[in-house]
């Protein structure tokens, strides 16, 4: 039993240590803000169930544009990874960032259209 | 006044057509109308036929025959086929000695001389309208279980009078004749009538093949359906109509006291006070949730942005690399302008259509000075590897 927790301990450990050390600074960046979009979605969803669903419409276009926000934005992390690098050869990291820019244009007019 | 004038005018000048056709030389044209007589009743009266040119006037030495006179479904004859009696336009024929009674069809024809336009042949209707009696009535009150006559009566002693409940049974039947034999008439009903309501209830009596009609009204099951269960004295009159009938046969044949245990006496007095006004009750507009919670969540929403922004400074995020070349402010310039076209839309300064037409523009701008920008970086960076 008490080897399980030195086990665990020791993987929780490497796990951090490996991530602030070993990612590079962009990729912090992004994970960032990933946690942002993150969080603002969970507090909508948390207002949502506390004072019901109407009007159901801003709710879910609030909601899914954070959930779109996060999909794009892990779009990004993956394509701008080095590690990934041979993966996305083709795709360079300005390219995944006009991507990521277009489509959050789009993304954020069908959300203001549908928030109403 | 003035419409006298013009009906006078039209005519005096429908009199003078009517005389040009009636006094020429040349050819006048005739016609045969019925002049009396066409419902025969019996009593003598002759069929009158006048043959006549256009002003009415009778033309003499004219000649009228019957062609055929028959009712059309049976072939009896009324009329004998032959020259008409009379003369000079004027002509009536008597009916064969004892009609039957009925619709006959009757054809007529008519010889005119020199000068005259022969008439038509002409087909007219007369009708033999002939009495009838009742014979052998047979009316009975009867015991629905076990078929007692409670009372008979042949009706010859005036109106019958009797009571009658939920286990009685009234059955009449009769013969309709007249002078010939015995006949089957279009309408024959049996009518109660509710002394005190007014209420009436009509039955049709039905005929056999032997042409004996008859009736059988049973109350246990009537009571409620055709008497709407209401107790009390009804009269009860056989009616007789029909074509060949001068006018209908109203007798009286029985008053009849019917008692029920629970005589619904419908007391319909419609209530004609105003109802009470109906006001439209509009949606109440859905539950929302009250303002403090409302704006404690607006900030909760907002306070993450605050914090990844700290957070990315944290991280070393800075705006060293800048450029301040015309593409990189172009195309930071063109992101906002990007973002004020929405904020625009989502504010309803403008609608869809104007939201797409600015967006397209500067969304083109913005592309190219972005191309621009992210190439010139890109190479930048390939440079320094």
């Amino acid at each position: 039993q008490w080897y399980q927790r030195r086990v665990r301990e020791a993987v929780v450990s490497t796990q951090s240590t490996g991530y602030t050390t070993k990612t590079p600074q962009k990729l912090k960046l992004i994970d960032a803000y990933l946690g942002y979009i993150m969080v603002t979605g969970i507090i909508q969803f948390v207002y949502c169930c506390l004072v019901g669903t109407f009007p159901f419409n801003s709710f879910l276009s609030g909601f899914i544009s954070t959930v779109a926000s996060f999909v794009l934005g892990v779009c990004l992390r993956i394509q701008v990874n080095p590690a990934n690098n041979i993966v996305f050869k083709d795709i360079s990291v300005e390219r995944a960032f006009a991507d990521f820019i277009f489509a959050h244009g789009v993304l954020h007019l069908v959300v203001l259209n549908f928030i109403g | 006044y003035q419409r006298r004038v013009r009906g006078q005018s039209s005519l005096f000048y429908t009199l003078i057509g009517l005389d040009a056709l009636s006094n020429n030389n040349l050819a006048v044209p005739t016609s045969l109308s019925v002049a009396g007589g066409s419902v025969i009743s019996g009593d003598g009266s002759n069929f009158q036929v006048a043959l006549v040119n256009p002003l009415g006037e009778q033309v003499t030495g004219s000649e009228a025959s019957i062609q055929s006179a028959v009712v059309p479904a049976t072939g009896a004859a009324l009329f004998k086929t032959g020259p008409m009696e009379g003369g000079d336009g004027d002509f009536f024929v008597s009916p064969v000695p004892l009609p039957d009674r009925g619709v006959y069809s009757v054809g007529v024809t008519g010889s005119v001389p020199a000068g005259f336009v022969a008439p038509d042949p002409a087909k007219f209707k007369v009708k033999v309208v002939l009495p009838v009696t009742v014979e052998g009535a047979n009316l009975k009150i009867v015991d629905v279980d076990d078929n007692r006559a409670m009372m008979t009566s042949d009706l010859s002693g005036g109106a019958a009078v009797a009571k009658v409940d939920l286990s009685s049974r009234l059955t009449l039947d009769f013969n309709i004749a007249d002078s010939a034999g015995k006949v089957a008439l279009h309408q024959v009903f049996v009518r109660f009538t509710n002394t005190k309501t007014q209420q009436t209830v009509y039955f049709v009596a039905q005929a056999d093949l032997n042409k004996r009609y008859s009736l059988d009204v049973n109350f246990r099951t009537s009571a409620v359906k055709s008497f709407g269960g209401v107790a009390g004295e009804y009269s009860v009159d056989l009616i007789l109509g029909d074509a060949t009938l001068a006018s209908a046969v109203v007798t009286n044949i029985a008053t009849l006291t019917l008692d029920l245990p629970e005589s619904k006496e419908v007391v319909t007095v419609p209530d004609k006070a105003a109802k009470p006004e109906i006001t439209h009750v509009f949606r109440q507009p859905e539950k929302r949730p009250p303002q403090a919670i409302s704006s404690l969540f607006t900030g909760l929403v907002l306070l993450p942005a605050l914090i990844v922004l700290g957070v990315w400074m944290k991280l070393g995020a800075n705006l060293s690399g800048f450029s301040f070349s015309l593409s990189g402010l172009g195309f930071h310039l063109g992101l906002l302008s990007v973002l004020g076209i929405y904020v625009h839309f989502f504010l309803g300064l403008i609608d869809m259509f104007a939201t797409i037409k600015w967006l397209a523009i500067v969304s083109l701008f913005t592309f190219l000075t972005g191309n621009r920008l992210l190439a010139s970086i890109a190479a930048k960076r390939k440079e320094k590897k």
